[in-house]
């Protein structure tokens, strides 16, 4: 069954197209959820209440955009929704802003993979780190993400800011602790 | 390396990625919820329904009540101290008490039956009774 089967299926309430939506999309909505969600069972949650939305609202998707995203949106907002509890965006005003095209960091870090990545993004303040993935991985604009997060445009701007500043720091000191690995003492 | 080069690097490995999800037990587990939520009637309507129910039961009851009370309203009681002339001696019981119900109900049926003249002259009699009745019970007090 391909995509647009899956979706005229689930227009019309076809339970077999739903599975085949579910089977389809889960593994990867649930890692976008896992990366909003403080952990896995609240991810689950998040993706379950994603899969109910979308088969309720299918019929509003117009078929313009891809439809993986539009999953994705709907998947990252619902996640947001429920740790809204457990995110606090704290604001601080920001010096300058950081060009990513001007900094430039160890080669060591191109041949990270997923987990280390992963690793890496969590050890970074809780808002900083869903601003970032928000424009980073998901490739929303700051516009977007305010809307999202119910953020002023310049709050996110200073948000993702803060968060690669954040980033290069923690890279610079993990760098250098692997090259001198007795230089903190 | 530069920095974007590195989120580039982020977002190629990090958007594809891929969870590890037992998706059978997920698709019963939605499935299930969905029904749940379809029930023909829902738990809020539920307990509207048995609300309002329960609101319409208590007005039927309470206007049954008062239609009630309304009947035994009309038996009036008439309490009479004969023979006693303040507070003390009613509650020290020397005089006599003498409790005289009247119908309402049948004294008006007794009176429709009677010509206008004799109505009139009936009236008058109930009147003067509870005139001197109450004249007794203001004394005494």
């Amino acid at each position: 069954m391909d995509e647009s089967q899956i979706i005229h299926g689930c227009k019309s309430g076809d339970r077999r197209c739903q599975e085949a939506l579910v089977h389809k999309f889960a593994p990867r909505l649930l890692a976008v959820c896992r990366r909003y969600c403080i952990d896995q069972t609240l991810a689950e949650d998040a993706l379950q209440e994603t899969f109910m939305n979308t088969f309720r609202y299918i019929s509003s998707y117009s078929g313009t955009g891809s439809f993986e995203g539009w999953l994705r949106r709907i998947a990252v907002t619902k996640s947001l929704e429920i740790n809204k509890k457990f995110l606090k965006i704290n604001l601080f005003p920001i010096e300058s802003e950081i060009n990513p095209a001007d900094v430039v960091i160890p080669d060591i870090y191109s041949t990270l993979g997923e987990k280390e990545i992963q690793l890496l993004l969590e050890k970074l303040p809780k808002n900083q780190y869903i601003v970032f993935n928000l424009f980073v991985v998901e490739g929303y604009s700051h516009q977007e993400i305010g809307e999202i997060l119910s953020l002023a445009e310049g709050s996110s701007r200073a948000l993702l800011s803060r968060a690669r500043s954040s980033l290069i720091s923690m890279m610079e000191n993990q760098y250098q602790y692997k090259r001198y690995p007795l230089a903190h003492l | 390396m530069k920095l974007s080069e590195f989120e580039k690097h982020i977002q190629h490995s990090l958007y594809n990625q891929e969870a590890s999800l037992d998706t059978e037990a997920f698709i019963q587990a939605i499935f299930q919820k969905k029904e749940k939520k379809r029930r023909v009637f829902p738990f809020w309507w539920m307990t509207t329904g048995i609300l309002l129910g329960s609101v319409i039961m208590f007005t039927l009851y309470g206007t049954g009540e008062k239609k009630r009370s309304i009947k035994k309203s009309r038996c009036r009681k008439i309490v009479l101290f004969s023979g006693c002339r303040n507070k003390r001696e009613q509650k020290s019981g020397r005089s006599e008490i003498s409790i005289q119900k009247t119908n309402i109900d049948a004294e008006e049926k007794k009176m429709s039956k009677l010509p206008g003249k004799s109505r009139i002259k009936m009236k008058w009699k109930i009147f003067r009774i509870c005139f001197r009745n109450l004249q007794r019970q203001m004394k005494s007090f």
